[in-house]
């Protein structure tokens, strides 16, 4: 369902990304970790087609981002790491923008909308404007939008951050469903614990190249760390190729 | 301490200018704004001395001190200054995105105050500043005088722009402690209201029956007339009397009034810092409190608008909807609205007045006519112009942090501006007809030229939007630090330039309609087919004009955001 290969970015002299190839399959989780600067995010954002990459394709159930952005973006969802959205709309003004967007029928988007808002405990905050809503109600409704047209490919940057305690594990348990539901789910995140949960299988990127992928069991077997947890193999690898960006 | 709450803002724009741009690009961009923005301080010093000149000459008319127009000028000035200075408050001290730091840090209430009213007072008033000096300037070089005039002016603006800077602390701090969050809007569109029907009423009162009007003598009797700009509570004629007595003495206690000055505005800052001493704790309390603003009956309100708008594609509603929201909930967008809609009404004020100049020769007078015919096009469009770059230009812009959800979604980048640019043309449009028709009633054109001005209206405006909305996304910034900025950048600048052409343009076949109907009342007929070609020839010329040049906007448009992609 995401098809990256050979994916490289580079802006000016920086190397953003460097031949990156990846896939992830129909009911999969796939998490992507990395330190800050490592590459995730401009990998998810030439996912989303907000950039081109500079070589390499990405497909999106078989959509090309760069030859077919339009048809890419209609079969997927997307949640920023940072949820800006529009303040002066109310919470449900928001959800028909979206569903409006993505052309979808008025009764459908209806239901869908108050299935999301019940689900994700916005229903009471539905008539407020966006700019009375918290970070994390914010976070929470950017998830809605991106679930609203009910997308075969869900992408999600950094999705824990500003969730409390409950938001973070409504989130991971809806996540769990829609994979069981057929969704291919890509997300990047620097919380390993998070990684460990729930992700399927696993990318570690650190300086615009993967270094290892596979579920937990692969990359432990293939780095000889058979003991250790995942924090000691993501500070093993990522310290013998450098530290901070 | 106040240095230092003012330096985020210098070193912003110190490395915009460092970072963003190559030297050279930045260099030419500077090159062009210099060029323009001296033609244009050239144009008013011109304008101001040679309207000096006919007042100094025609004194066996009238007898018009200097003092009058100065005052006239910085009343007008007065007026732009609170507006301005009331949206620069309402932005720094309470919907700041730096407040909530600045609060929670050590800082005493005095250097808030300090370091925000040294902020609103250099961002509302440097234009006012640029554009008022070569007005000031040609009033010195009219009446032939010293050093001491300019050095005086210097001296005497400074109060004179704290007045409405500290009026405005004052005033905002009170509604922002005294009203819910979600009556703000309404408070300032009252209060707005009040400010214009209070000018229009004294104005209307202080006046003689203007249609009496036979000559530009009988202006200048108008204008000396006028009681409001010399009504002495006002600072603008403090003023324009310590300016005014120095370039003309009549023994005009110009001293007091200087003195007037300097204690008024020492007298509001110091109350403005009480004020804010006293009550910005709980009026910036009360403006965060944003559980209380406006609620929706989302869902109806949906249900509605889709029914209203049938016609329109689901994404092209998403988007127009969007928009029309985004706007009339922006109070700061509503009063700005307001400012420009008095700007028109002056504008429409203004061309009567000289429809007004009556008694003249049966040939002048149809070619007078002509010419105010003409004129009003020309103004209208520059009018509209004027509100384009203020509203339609930066709303590509304006999408700010949240364009990544138009980026992601399955819309194409064309369509995104094609329904920015429906949505500005209506309501643009229906101004526009209505500023053109207005201007052509006010000067009793025939109702055939009435509507042929209408029509044309809605031909330039299609140009003028399209070239704001395109120009708009060419020369996007989605990191701004305030909307206003947007307006007066350089990418404003250059869609003003380019619309200035396309109004020319247009004006090409406007005055050959204009020509061809003014020569039949000289007897030049053509036959019907000549002047339904000639006609028909110019209106193609005018709407395809006007078509390729949004078009083009467009296209350029959609290229420089798929450019952002690379």
């Amino acid at each position: 369902m995401i098809e990256l290969s050979n994916v490289s970015k580079r802006f000016g002299e920086f190397q953003a990304v460097k031949e990156i190839s990846l896939e992830v399959r129909a009911g999969e989780i796939f998490g992507c970790l990395g330190m800050n600067g490592a590459g995730k995010t401009t990998t998810i954002r030439m996912m989303t087609g907000i950039i081109h990459p500079n070589s390499g394709t990405i497909r999106i159930c078989g959509f090309d981002t760069v030859s077919e952005p339009e048809r890419a973006k209609a079969v997927c969802g997307y949640v920023p790491d940072r949820p800006y959205i529009y303040n002066k709309l109310t919470g449900r003004e928001f959800l028909y923008f979206i569903a409006e967007l993505y052309r979808m029928r008025s009764e459908e988007a209806e239901k869908q909308i108050d299935k999301l808002l019940e689900e994700y405990g916005l229903m009471d905050w539905q008539d407020e404007l966006v700019e009375s809503y918290s970070h994390g109600m914010k976070q929470r409704l950017t998830t809605c939008g991106a679930l609203v047209h009910k997308p075969r490919v869900l992408i999600l940057d950094e999705p824990m951050v500003g969730l409390d305690p409950h938001g973070s594990r409504l989130l991971k348990d809806s996540l769990r469903r829609y994979a069981a539901e057929g969704m291919c789910i890509f997300l990047s995140t620097h919380s390993l614990n998070v990684a460990e949960e729930i992700a399927d299988r696993l990318a570690i990127i650190h300086k615009g190249q993967i270094l290892t992928a596979g579920t937990l069991a692969q990359i432990r077997s293939n780095h000889g760390l058979s003991q250790n947890g995942l924090e000691e193999i993501f500070i093993e690898l990522t310290a013998t190729t450098g530290s901070f960006t | 301490m106040i240095p230092v709450l003012i330096k985020p803002r210098l070193l912003t724009v110190k490395n915009r200018l460092k970072g963003n741009y190559s030297l050279r690009t930045q260099f030419g961009r500077d090159i062009v704004i210099a060029i323009f923005s001296l033609g244009i301080l050239w144009g008013i010093h011109r304008g101001t001395f040679e309207a000096v000149q006919v007042i100094k000459n025609n004194t066996h008319a009238a007898y018009l001190p200097p003092t009058i127009p100065l005052a006239l000028l910085f009343l007008l000035l007065l007026v732009m200054l609170m507006l301005s200075n009331a949206v620069g408050v309402l932005a720094a001290l309470y919907h700041g995105r730096d407040l909530d730091l600045l609060i929670a840090s050590p800082i005493s209430k005095l250097t808030l105050f300090a370091g925000k009213f040294t902020d609103v007072l250099f961002g509302s008033t440097w234009m006012a500043i640029v554009f008022a000096m070569p007005a000031i300037v040609a009033f010195g070089q009219s009446y032939d005088v010293g050093w001491t005039y300019y050095v005086l002016a210097i001296g005497t603006m400074l109060p004179y722009f704290v007045i409405p800077c500290a009026l405005s602390v004052i005033l905002i701090t009170i509604l922002c402690r005294f009203f819910p969050a979600h009556r703000t809007r309404e408070m300032l569109l009252i209060m707005v209201l009040l400010l214009v029907m209070t000018a229009y009423m004294a104005f209307r009162a202080a006046q003689p029956d203007s249609s009496k009007l036979s000559d530009i003598n009988e202006l200048l009797r108008l204008i000396n007339v006028l009681s409001i700009p010399q009504a002495d509570w006002i600072p603008s004629f403090w003023l324009a009397s310590v300016l005014g007595e120095h370039l003309d003495p009549s023994g005009r206690p110009a001293f007091l009034y200087l003195v007037l000055l300097y204690s008024t505005a020492l007298g509001l800052t110091a109350v403005a810092f009480l004020t804010i001493r006293a009550l910005h704790t709980e009026a910036y309390a009360r403006s965060r409190d944003t559980r209380s603003t406006l609620r929706l009956q989302s869902k109806a309100a949906h249900r509605r608008f889709r029914a209203l708008t049938p016609f329109l594609d689901s994404q092209y509603r998403a988007l127009i909807g969007k928009e029309l929201k985004n706007f009339s909930r922006d109070i700061t967008q509503t009063i700005q609205l307001m400012l420009l809609l008095g700007l028109c009404m002056i504008y429409l004020y203004n061309f009567r007045l000289l429809h007004a100049v009556k008694d003249l020769p049966n040939t002048t007078k149809i070619y007078w006519q002509a010419f105010l015919v003409f004129t009003n096009v020309g103004m209208g469009a520059f009018v509209i112009t004027a509100v384009s770059s203020r509203f339609v230009f930066p709303s590509i812009s304006l999408e700010g942090q949240t364009f990544w959800l138009l980026q992601t979604s399955p819309v194409k980048i064309y369509d995104i501006l094609r329904a920015k640019f429906w949505c500005w043309y209506v309501p643009v449009a229906g101004m526009s007809s209505i500023i053109f028709a207005s201007g052509a009633l006010a000067i009793d054109a025939p109702l055939k030229i009435v509507i042929v001005n209408a029509v044309a209206s809605w031909v330039i405006c299609y140009g003028i939007v399209g070239m704001a909305v395109g120009l708009g996304a060419v020369f996007s910034n989605f990191e701004w630090e305030n909307a206003s900025q947007l307006a007066a950048s350089f990418g404003s600048l250059i869609f003003m330039v380019t619309s200035s052409i396309v109004i020319c343009l247009s004006l090409i076949p406007v005055g050959i309609l204009i020509f061809l109907r003014t020569i039949r009342n000289f007897g030049y007929t053509l036959s019907t087919s000549q002047w339904y070609i000639s006609v028909t020839m110019a209106a193609l010329l005018l709407v395809w004009l006007n078509h390729y040049a949004a078009r083009w906007a467009l296209r350029a448009g959609e290229n420089a955001l798929r450019q952002r992609m690379k």
